[in-house]
């Protein structure tokens, strides 16, 4: 569903953000991209959703090239990030709205949008009102919502659970299953490895550009993650 | 797709605090503004009419057949702008004064509804655009937005249109109030076409404001954050509303130089001193060959008052009419005495040529002037069209009829009243004099037939041929401030 093939990009300052990065996420996988700030998580997830050119490489969403048909590979994913970002004056039902005309879902109607309120454990009555009275807990989870309202096959994070109080992580976690089940392909950025080990399929570890590793879930159940996570990076520092 | 993002970005804009601070602004500035407009109109309306009625009487009264101060009695009134009540025109007749002269409106100048489109609505369209771009990437909403399947190209056009249509909202509802005002007020008649003056100046007045909106929109392509593109639209806004057209008279001055008019009137006055000279010693020399010549004879003409001295018939004055009918007589009586005065008033015809021949180098000098400072208006005109607000005031005044245009087009109309007056006054006093051939100058004749002066506003045919290359220009300025925020948002970093 999500394809990464040999993907660089050097910015014009002349920093190398991804060195032939190659990886897929398949539907119904959730696969978590670990590393220090500055090692290309958010800059892969940039590039799919065409918010800047590879230098070259491809990424590819449902088959379809982001950088050269970014409008059709958009069709099929939605994108939640660190820190959701919605229109203020608005109440939540017209953001929902919103986003939803925009992913091509429209009349929708009440029970709909009670529905995902509720499954991403958001109060009903939180729909009326605005945005800029919402948590930052909320707001993530009304960023799920709108996800969830598009229900495209491949999901977008960026750092998602960063800032969330314990209990809203753990529903996001919980919500994230759920989505897996559903059969969506999630490619996930985090520094959270405890909870990227509780969630993840697979697991990326970024280091300066370059993917140092690929482990999955058979591989870290029973491991310390955090310990495979440093001596990947020794490794990749050694080399 | 577009439709959503316009609905969204209108919605937006009017839960947005400064949407009321504009709404507010508007209805008050504009509502106000009308209500000192339309009383100053309904003052001026009565001075016009105490004008009327003053000259008529004074015309029922006193005209005299003397054709020259016949013509000065008979001035064209012009009434007041009929956009009066909406804007302050250029006062267009020497003669309109106020009976109760305020010195406060020059202190304050009053507000009127080019001062509500050119700096307050400019002001707030740029207030609304500078942050379409910059102010949602800044939040975070543009990201989201982006990383759906809608073109860059979709979402410029719906924030256009979406922003555009909630800025026009204050706009046209202030409007609507003061239309209503004037609609209601028995002090002023709008005729139809006055009404479609109004529906075109509302539409330029849009296409102003939208290119505002656009320059807004344009800065919010080109900046990182909001704060930093406010800056820059309101360097632009200085830039063009203030700058560019209170400098242009100052380059076309330099690069167009005409003397001034304190240098003319020297000059003029030179001329003048040194024709009156020229004839006074033309017939000094003339009086002296005179008397050699005549001798008693001359001396006999003098003392009728008649010759006193020769400069005396150059400037235009004749024989004191008490004295005219001694010299007639003592002529016809005696041929010697008539070939004389004959040869004299010869001598002085050639003195008045001189003199005439000198003052056309004055009539140049003025001719000259005047075209030279058509030449520097027109220049000054021409470049301040590089700033909107020049385009738009000159669509607005021209349209309206309050601005250089209708200047031009009052003197036509009173030049040819002028011409019509002229005919009428010799017709009137050759037809006196038929009836009358004792008629003198000081009799009293009766102008109740004379033509009226009639001002009637020009065409619309004409004034859209005036205004259409300049609003061409505000659609032009339109496309590009369009095209560059298309460019650079196609470029932007939404990071």
């Amino acid at each position: 569903m999500i394809e990464i093939n040999e993907l660089t990009k050097r910015y014009e300052d002349g920093v190398l953000a991804l060195d032939h990065v190659t990886y897929k996420v398949e539907q119904g996988e959730i696969f978590c991209l670990l590393g220090a700030n500055g090692a290309g998580k958010t800059t892969t997830i940039n590039i799919l959703l065409d918010f800047i050119p590879p230098t070259s490489g491809h990424a590819f969403i449902n088959s379809h090239d982001c950088n050269k048909f970014p409008l059709e590979a958009k069709k099929y994913v939605s994108y939640v990030s660190e820190n959701v970002q919605l229109y203020g004056m608005f109440m939540a039902r017209q953001n929902l709205a919103f986003f939803a005309e925009l992913a091509g879902k429209t009349g929708l109607k009440k029970k709909d949008y009670d529905d995902v309120m509720r499954t991403v454990g958001l109060p009903e009555k939180a729909l009326r009102m605005r945005l800029k009275n919402f948590s930052k807990g909320m707001r993530q989870k009304l960023g799920i919502a709108i996800a969830l309202l598009k229900d495209p096959p491949a999901i977008l994070m960026d750092e998602p659970t960063s800032g969330l109080d314990p209990t809203s992580a753990h529903e996001f976690l919980a919500q994230l299953q759920r989505l897996r089940e559903q059969g969506k392909a999630i490619l996930m950025t985090t520094h959270d490895i405890f909870r990227a080990k509780l969630i993840a399929d697979r697991v990326g570890i970024m280091k300066q550009g370059r993917l140092v590793a690929i482990r999955k879930k058979q591989e870290f159940k029973h491991a310390d993650l955090e310990e495979i996570y440093m001596h990947e990076m020794q490794m990749a520092e050694s080399a | 797709m577009l439709k959503t993002i316009i609905a969204r970005e209108f919605l937006n804009n009017i839960l947005n605090l400064r949407f009321m601070i504009g709404l507010v602004l508007c209805i008050v500035v504009t509502v106000a503004c009308i209500m000192i407009l339309a009383h100053d109109y309904r003052q001026e309306m009565k001075d016009y009419n105490a004008r009327m009625n003053l000259q008529d009487e004074i015309l029922d009264n006193y005209a005299k057949a003397d054709r020259h101060r016949l013509l000065g009695m008979i001035r064209p009134q012009k009434p007041p702008e009929r956009f009066r009540p909406l804007i302050i025109g250029i006062l267009g007749n020497e003669d309109l004064g106020f009976f109760d002269y305020n010195p406060l409106p020059i202190l304050f100048p009053p507000l009127d509804f080019l001062f509500i489109v050119t700096i307050i609505m400019s002001l707030l369209a740029m207030l609304f655009s500078h942050d379409a771009i910059a102010g949602e990437r800044q939040n975070g909403t543009l990201r989201l937005v982006i990383s759906n399947s809608i073109s860059r190209t979709t979402i410029l056009f719906g924030k256009f249109i979406g922003g555009t249509a909630s800025l026009i909202i204050p706009f046209i509802l202030s409007l609507l109030v003061g239309v209503l005002y004037i609609s209601i007020n028995p002090a002023i008649q709008w005729d139809s076409s006055a009404w479609v003056e109004l529906a075109l100046l509302t539409a330029a007045s849009i296409t102003f404001i939208t290119l505002f909106y656009l320059l807004g929109l344009m800065v919010s392509t080109f900046s990182r954050y909001s704060s930093t593109s406010i800056l820059n639209c309101l360097f632009l806004w200085v830039l063009l509303i203030l700058v560019i057209p209170n400098v242009c008279p100052y380059i076309s001055a330099q690069l167009c130089r005409i003397p001034s008019i304190k240098q003319t009137n020297r000059r003029d006055r030179e001329i003048e001193m040194h024709s009156i000279e020229a004839a006074r010693e033309y017939m000094k020399e003339s009086v002296k060959e005179f008397k050699l010549k005549y001798g008693a004879l001359f001396s006999e003409f003098e003392s009728m008052k008649c010759g006193g001295i020769g400069s005396f018939f150059v400037f235009g004055r004749d024989f004191d009419p008490k004295y005219r009918k001694a010299a007639q007589q003592r002529a016809e009586a005696d041929p010697k005495f008539k070939a004389m005065m004959d040869a004299f008033r010869e001598e002085v015809e050639k003195a008045r040529q001189e003199l005439i021949r000198i003052r056309e180098e004055s009539d140049m000098l003025w001719k000259d002037l005047e075209t030279k400072a058509a030449l520097q208006t027109k220049l000054a005109k021409n470049l301040a069209c590089i700033s909107p607000f020049a385009n738009f005031v000159y669509v607005a005044r021209d349209l309206t009829g309050t601005g250089l245009r209708s200047l031009e087009y009052l003197e036509q109309t009173k030049d040819e009243y002028k011409r019509q007056v002229g005919s009428y006054a010799d017709e009137k006093i050759n037809d006196a004099r038929k009836k009358n051939p004792e008629l003198e100058e000081e009799s009293f004749l009766d102008v109740s037939d004379r033509p009226r002066f009639v001002f009637k506003e020009e065409s619309l045919r004409g004034k859209l041929n005036a205004i259409l290359p300049y609003w061409g220009i505000l659609v032009l300025f339109n496309v590009v401030f369009f095209v560059a925020a298309f460019a650079g948002f196609m470029r932007y970093d939404v990071r």
